[in-house]
């Protein structure tokens, strides 16, 4: 099947003007909103976003028409909680999207909100995250300016207020489900949960059509494009927005310049730090593609579009200790599984990888592997799970060599 | 964040008041959302600010102004690592150690900069003008190695680079931040081109660093 | 529907539980136990630990799901299945906890909940053999938390419950996380202590020995002890609990469960409260005073004397010339029998509970509007009210458990109002409104409340509902508010709050409501159709009165001029009862000065110090010929006593009590009698064998048998007790009463002086009790203004004078007292002996303070 090549989300992004109101108009802009707002009935924009097949971009590729139908109508206020945490570790996306593009996702915010009947929207945006914030506020200030945010937008009777959002002033605690967001969300209300990405594709599905967007992709159920945040060894690292299913041969080799160096490819993380490596081998054998399904198909997960390449130089027990000491660090600590088991996994492998291996340190490390898994409150501790035991499971020869050797055969290429 | 920190009291530290403009501010913030709390984390930013660190101090009076308390502060404090008990220096050198930069140089780089600045990771220096501190993924994978000083992004950092960075702040001198930024170019393929011959001398560069310093 | 009874099935075994509720609580409740660490049925559910995974086969809809789940978190539904024992929740399980183990310190032999340790015991259970772990254990630093709960951190498994506690219960928030990862620590924050009354809860809730009893540590192994259970006796809340002895001497209390009063917690005063039975006051044998000291005497000669002095005084004087004062320290038995003792043996009347003139305006105000004593509302009705009239009641001070069932409603979305001087303080962020008038000027406020109600559309309706309708209509909000000194909007706002349509109300009166407070307390309860609860001092103050220690009451609460009541008496009894009523102990004063009175009984209480009018009691002591004190503990009152008797703590005896909500509890003897103590109502026994005139009742169930006959709703408990306890509630109906208020008192300039009762300086047993001395030491409150105006500061000591009298306070600066207004503990002022005659005063006394001496920084609670 040929695939089409298109930008959506990343259009504008060579525009340095696009990410200011004129600029963004000038562009295009704000006329999805413009189309729908007063115009179309809410559940036939749910109905239009559907048919597009858009699936999540933040990690889970949940199909958003689907997520927004949980939310019940009757239930009032109701919220929008946009995720610009862009956590996960080899994912570089939503922050340029909200700096080189922010009304783009200010119109995606008001046509989810249209169509779900939300008043209020949150835009979180880490803490960390200085221009992202600083970038949406002026975008914000810009759109409230011109009656495309606040009471009775453009005249239509619909009204919506977005707001950059640091959180609710808590600790970092995943909640309970259930209940869902759907129903019981930010601030006890029902909630939808998007990610900035997903979002930043509503105003051109609106424009283009549910069909010009599912044309866009491999299958209908993996449509449009996604944003490819390549990093590591490829020659050219960066961002690509290319449609779902491109190789990640076609990704590595005829996009990002291929390998630094001409070195081989020793393996690659297709969905940022959570998502199980996936050998050359496999990526060459396979023809790995690099949409939800296949990704799935082939043990690991599109997740949030972080493409990690490492070549030949790289350590695996050093990248799995690398990510194991991120997930450590991430983990909330509510959770006895995850909380221990994060710090626990770590430890055994950053010491496996200095030399200090024991013997029965890889079958432990094996056995811990399936209790971290669908026993918590979050995925989290899952994917801490995913990440080692596909590193054990598929480079299992190279940890074995460094407890035998008393220390990295590669030399410890890159020491934290 | 240590274990069971106690936090620095100085004479000095023993009262927080927000100034009025920053009190102000903080009211503004709290308006926006439906909880008052959730002004919290922006009001530490705030504090932080004015007083250099969040301080026991800042923390019970937050708590005070929040309703809640001050171990709840402490709390969220301890849980955002860009919220600081102590003060940083002038210059606050945020070091991303995860994979992505870790493959590009990234320790050698955080190396370099603690030798340059005569000053280890987790520390402040003497003069107060620089800290540096190993950070998570800071979002910037893609221009890896990436640092972060203060609120700028610096991206494909080789030692030389961050050499002239450091000179520059030194003499106080403004640097521009180099990444994404709106001014930038972005990072698609297009951009990453041109940037890639950059890079792979980075890479380069770093590699040596390391061999001269391992 | 939420109580809806549905069942499913665990391993194979039928549970019965009520629709939604947690799994693993029914499971638990049918004995079937599944592993856990953070569920607490009184807490929120999280669902942390991850111990309690279990296996839903079929979630009653026929399909299973995918994952397993927390039995604490999964709501039981009709036709689930589940297991617990799967491969891979067995599975599961040992994961959980090797990975709690992974940082627990092996210190199994050296820690105090060795034996009693869920983690021990579930590790024993549901865990893996071996060990695989090799790294360094996780070290917190040391701190401390208080002089009851001792930290050792290292041993935390993050069950968070003590964080739960202390947010969603205590209010106080003092405990929570830190940091995240591996290093997440619970604790609190850099070394503020744990200053809370109810903190001591932390160390039962814990299920490993991260925190322990730092008064109980290391002093006993749990496998040593016994324990009685049982309702605690230190106030009249009467929250269940647990003795704890090893061989004769009491170890430690810690929290038993009683849904209807306590939930599964205590306060610090009851947890520590024992202490006061191993304490040096204690008096272990009857004293005779010769040459004018106390000298040691045996029963057969004590009860000798005291039948020779009042035999005497009968024969030339009558049974009107003794009375006696007492029994609500006591057990309904012993009540009882003091009761038969005056009115059978002395035939006086003149025998009265109420020593404190509080619980006399209280108790009067209620049977002047329902014609009974107590059992207008209950406590599991508090923590469920959607309304709560707080009048002259600070229950954290004063019945902490109170406090709880407040914050419980509050947290269920009930308006609370408080008429308080002070705006006290319940660690609600809202829903608290606060009306303060000046001091005696409660019952004003509280008659701009009614009035605002009626303007609300509140109508008094029944017995008396004409003639108070009528007062409200000619009343006059703003005078009425603009002499208490409230603001007429504000009380408008409560009344709003108070009446959201169709509400249950709850009308909470303390030790502030005296009085005219009291009697208008009566008239809001029936106005807003609320349930009502006075709170007293004395723990059995309420079953003192219903088996008859009243002067014009017999047991059963029937009036002494109801001649069949009489007649019930006499043939229990054998004697008869005279039908004029005696006195109380409000003219027992005047009577003993006036030599009307000439022989006093005081059984379990001590008006020379708790009394507030202190020198005028202590004036009729002196004039007293003859004072028996009947007491466990030394107090004030001795010095005046001719004979003392010793008696048994609450601890070491048998019997039954009635708690502030008319329920009855049994009382099971924790440790046999110190010394030659003997339970009252033997005593009382053998003094009438003594006087020659032997009651009929000289064994416990022959006593119980004559408090059955006479005392018809007690029937049922005094023959079989269920273990939460019976509450005798009785019909909500009442009669206004329009009183006329007093004018109202000038404006008083200079500082105001109020006492007010802490219960953990309550009373000779409270002030013995040496683990209470780690309480916060009784101090002088002030305004921030001014304590700055006399330039005392936090912990400084200031001078207090008044009438004439000076002492020495330190001083604790508090923003809830209005500019003016001084607040000092009664109870201690009175161990003290200082004789301050304040609290008598309306309005308070005028009192002169001033800086004495920058004292060291008091410690509070540390
Ligand atoms: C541990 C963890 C971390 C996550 N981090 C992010 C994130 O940084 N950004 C994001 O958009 N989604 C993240 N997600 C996924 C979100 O929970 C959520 O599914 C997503 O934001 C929904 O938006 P979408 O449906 O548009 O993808 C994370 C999920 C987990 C379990
Ligand atoms: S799995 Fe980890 S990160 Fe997720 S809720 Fe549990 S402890 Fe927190
Ligand atoms: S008891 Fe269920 S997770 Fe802790």
């Amino acid at each position: 099947m040929a695939i089409r090549f298109e930008k959506i989300v990343t259009g504008r992004f060579g525009n340095p003007e696009a990410s200011t109101l004129a600029g963004y108009e000038a562009a295009g802009g704000y006329q999805a909103i413009r189309k729908i707002l007063g115009k179309a009935e809410p559940k036939n924009v749910i109905e239009l976003v559907k048919a597009s097949g858009l699936r999540g971009r933040g990690g889970a590729g949940f199909p958003c028409g689907l997520k927004w139908s949980f939310v019940p109508q009757s239930l009032n206020p109701k919220y929008l909680a946009v995720n610009g945490d862009e956590g996960e570790p080899g994912t570089f996306k939503d922050r340029e999207l909200m700096i080189r593009d922010p009304h783009q996702l200010i119109e995606g915010i008001v046509v989810a909100c249209y169509a779900v009947g939300i008043a209020k929207a949150y835009v979180y945006i880490r803490g960390e995250f200085d221009a992202p914030w600083r970038a949406v506020e002026r975008a914000l200030g810009e759109a409230y300016a011109k009656g495309y945010l606040g009471e009775n937008i453009l005249g239509s009777g619909f009204g919506c207020d977005v707001y950059a959002h640091r959180g609710e002033g808590k600790r970092g605690h995943p909640r309970l489900k259930p209940p869902f967001p759907a129903v019981v969300g930010l601030y006890g209300k029902p909630t939808v949960i998007n990610n900035v990405e997903t979002l930043s594709n509503l105003p051109h599905i609106v424009n283009n059509g549910a069909e010009w967007f599912a044309g866009i992709g491999i299958d209908e159920k993996n449509t449009g494009t996604r944003m490819y945040c390549v990093s590591g060894h490829a020659a050219r690292p960066g961002l690509y927005e290319l449609p779902l299913g491109l190789t990640c041969e076609e990704l590595i080799y005829e996009h990002a310049g291929g390998m630094r160096n001409g070195k081989a490819l020793k393996a690659v993380i297709p969905g940022g730090a959570s998502a199980p490596v996936l050998t050359a081998q496999e990526v060459r054998e396979g023809k790995v593609r690099m949409d939800f399904d296949s990704l799935a198909k082939a043990g690991s997960m599109g997740g949030s579009g972080g493409v990690i390449v490492m070549d030949e130089t790289a350590c695996m027990v050093q990248a799995a200790g690398r990510l194991a000491r991120f997930f450590e660090h991430e983990s909330c600590g509510q959770c006895s599984v995850c909380r221990e088991g994060t710090g626990w996994v770590s430890e055994i492998i950053n010491r496996v990888e200095a030399g200090r291996g024991r013997a029965d340190d890889l079958a432990t490390l094996a056995s811990i592997d399936p209790n971290m898994r669908g026993n918590t409150i979050c995925v989290l501790s899952d994917a801490c799970a995913m990440m080692f035991g596909a590193f054990l499971k598929k480079f299992h020869r190279e940890f074995e060599a460094h407890v035998e050797q008393g220390r990295c055969p590669l030399g410890s290429p890159y020491p934290a | 964040m240590a274990l069971g920190a106690r936090f620095p009291h100085s004479p000095g530290e023993e009262r927080f008041e927000f100034t009025p403009e920053n009190r102000a501010e903080l009211g503004r913030i709290m308006a926006k959302y439906p909880a008052r709390r959730s002004a919290l984390i922006p009001a530490l930013q705030l504090a932080q600010k004015q007083a250099g660190a969040v301080t026991s101090a800042v923390m019970q009076h937050l708590a005070a102004i929040f309703g809640i308390s001050p171990m709840d502060v402490w709390g969220v404090v301890s849980f955002y690592s860009m919220l600081k008990t102590r003060p940083v220096g002038k210059h606050h050198v945020m070091v991303c150690d995860n994979l992505s930069c870790a493959l590009l140089g990234a320790g050698s780089l955080l190396r370099h900069l603690e030798q340059r600045l005569g000053c280890r990771a987790g520390h402040t220096r003497a003069d107060g003008k620089f800290s540096v501190e190993r950070v998570e993924c800071l979002g910037a994978c893609g221009g890896a190695p990436c640092l972060q000083i203060n609120e700028d992004y610096f991206e494909r950092v080789t030692p030389a680079m961050a050499d002239e960075i450091v000179a520059a702040l030194e003499k106080g001198e403004p640097v521009a931040p180099v990444g994404a930024d709106e001014a930038a170019p972005p990072r698609d393929g297009a951009g990453a081109a041109q940037e890639s011959a950059a890079q792979e001398s980075a890479a380069q560069e770093s590699a040596a660093q390391e061999k001269a310093a391992g | 529907m939420a109580d809806q009874e549905i069942t499913f099935t665990l391993n194979g075994e039928a549970v019965a539980a009520k629709k939604g509720e947690p799994v693993l609580e029914a499971a638990l409740r049918r004995g079937l136990h599944i592993p856990h660490f953070c569920y607490h049925s009184y807490l929120s559910v999280v669902g942390q630990c991850r111990a309690c995974l279990v296996d839903v086969l079929d979630a009653g809809n026929g399909k299973p799901v995918p994952k397993l789940q927390p039995a604490c978190a999964t709501p039981a539904i009709q036709g689930m299945v589940i297991s617990t024992v799967s491969p891979r929740v067995k599975e599961a399980q040992e994961g959980v906890f090797e990975f709690l183990l992974k940082n627990h310190p092996l210190d199994c032999p050296v820690c105090d909940q060795g034996g009693e340790c869920p983690l021990q015991d579930q590790t024993m259970a549901y865990a893996k053999a071996v060990s695989r772990t090799h790294e360094l254990r996780r070290i917190y630093p040391r701190k401390e938390l208080s002089a009851y709960v001792k930290p050792e951190m290292n041993r935390c498994v993050h069950c968070t419950r003590c964080i739960r506690f202390t947010h969603e219960i205590d209010g106080g928030g003092e405990f929570g996380w830190a940091s995240r990862g591996d290093r997440t620590e619970v604790g609190i924050f850099e070394d503020l202590p744990l200053t809370s009354i109810v903190s001591g809860n932390v160390i039962d809730i814990c299920p490993v020995g991260a925190l322990t009893d730092n008064k109980y540590r290391f002093t006993a192994r749990v496998w040593e002890m016994a324990h009685a259970e049982g309702p605690c006796t230190l106030c009249s809340v009467g929250c269940r609990q647990r003795v704890w002895r090893a061989g004769d001497e009491l170890k430690r209390v810690t929290a038993g469960e009683n849904p209807a009063v306590n939930d599964a917690w205590i306060c610090d005063v009851g947890r520590y409260g024992w202490s006061g039975v191993h304490a040096g006051e204690r008096i272990l044998r009857p004293l005779i005073r010769r040459e004018g000291r106390l000298q040691p005497a045996s029963w057969p000669e004590a009860l000798g004397h005291i039948a020779r002095r009042l035999g005497a005084i009968l024969r030339e004087s009558g049974g009107g010339a003794v009375a006696g004062l007492g029994g609500a320290w006591a057990t309904n038995e012993s009540a009882f029998q003091f009761g038969a003792f005056f009115r059978e043996v002395l035939g006086s009347n003149s025998v009265d509970c109420r020593v404190h003139p509080r619980d006399l305006a209280q108790t009067e105000a209620q049977l002047a509007a329902f014609g009974a004593v107590g059992g207008q509302g209950s406590i599991a009705g508090l923590g469920r009210a959607k309304g709560i009239l707080l009048v002259g009641s600070d229950p954290f001070e004063e019945h902490p458990i109170l406090a709880l069932q407040v914050r419980k409603a509050a947290r269920g979305g009930a308006a609370v109002v408080s008429v308080h001087p002070r705006r006290i303080d319940l660690r609600l962020h809202s829903g608290l409104r606060h009306l303060c008038p000046l001091p005696g000027e409660e019952a004003r406020a509280l008659r701009a409340l009614a009035k605002a109600l009626a303007e609300a559309g509140a109508a008094p309706s029944g017995e008396g509902a004409e003639g108070y309708a009528h007062a409200l209509a000619s009343a006059d909000l703003d005078a009425l508010c603009r002499e208490a000194d409230i603001d007429p909007r504000e009380a408008r706002e409560a009344a709003r709050a108070l009446r959201p349509e169709g509400a249950e109300v709850v009308v909470l009166a303390g030790p502030g409501a005296q009085a005219e407070a009291a009697a208008e307390a009566a008239n809001l309860a029936l106005l807003l159709r609320a349930e009502l609860l006075f709170a007293s001092t004395g723990p059995n103050l309420q079953g003192a009165l219903d088996m008859g220690l009243h002067p014009a009451l017999l047991p059963g609460g029937r009036p002494l001029g109801d001649a069949a009541a009489r007649e019930a008496c006499q043939g229990a009894w054998g004697g008869p009862v005279g039908a004029a009523p005696g006195l109380s102990s409000a003219q027992v004063w005047d009577a003993l000065n006036e030599r009307r009175v000439r022989a006093l009984y005081l059984f379990g209480c001590d008006p020379a110090a708790e009394h507030p009018e202190g020198a005028r009691v202590r004036r009729a002591l002196e004039a007293a010929e003859f004072v028996v004190l009947h007491a466990s503990h030394a107090n004030a009152s001795l010095d005046y006593a001719e004979v003392v008797l010793p008696a048994p703590t609450l601890y070491e005896e048998e019997g039954s009590v009635t708690n502030l909500e008319r329920r009855v509890q049994r009382l099971r003897r924790a440790v046999k009698p110190l010394g030659e103590a003997r339970e009252p109502w033997r005593a009382f026994a053998e003094l009438s064998r003594a006087m020659e005139a032997p009651m009929r009742a000289h064994a416990l169930d022959r006593v119980r048998l004559q408090a059955r006959l006479l005392c018809a709703d007690y029937a049922g408990p005094l023959s079989r007790l269920p273990e939460e306890g019976v509450r005798l509630a009785r019909e909500r109906r009442g009669a206004f009463r329009a009183a006329a208020l007093p004018p109202a008192a000038p404006p008083a300039g200079g500082l105001r002086l109020i006492l007010a009762p802490a219960l953990w300086l309550s009373g000779s047993f409270a002030a013995s009790a040496v683990h209470l001395k780690d309480m916060p030491r009784a101090a002088l409150r002030l305004s921030p203004p001014d304590a700055d105006r006399i330039g005392a500061g936090e912990g400084d000591e200031a001078e207090v004078e008044l009438g004439g009298r000076s002492l020495r306070l330190p001083v604790r600066v508090d923003a809830s007292l209005p500019v003016g207004l001084a607040q000092a503990p009664e109870g201690y002022l009175a161990a003290l002996r200082g004789g301050l005659d304040a609290g008598a005063a309306r309005g308070g006394a005028a009192v002169k303070v001033r800086a004495a001496a920058a004292a060291p920084r008091v410690k509070v609670g540390g």
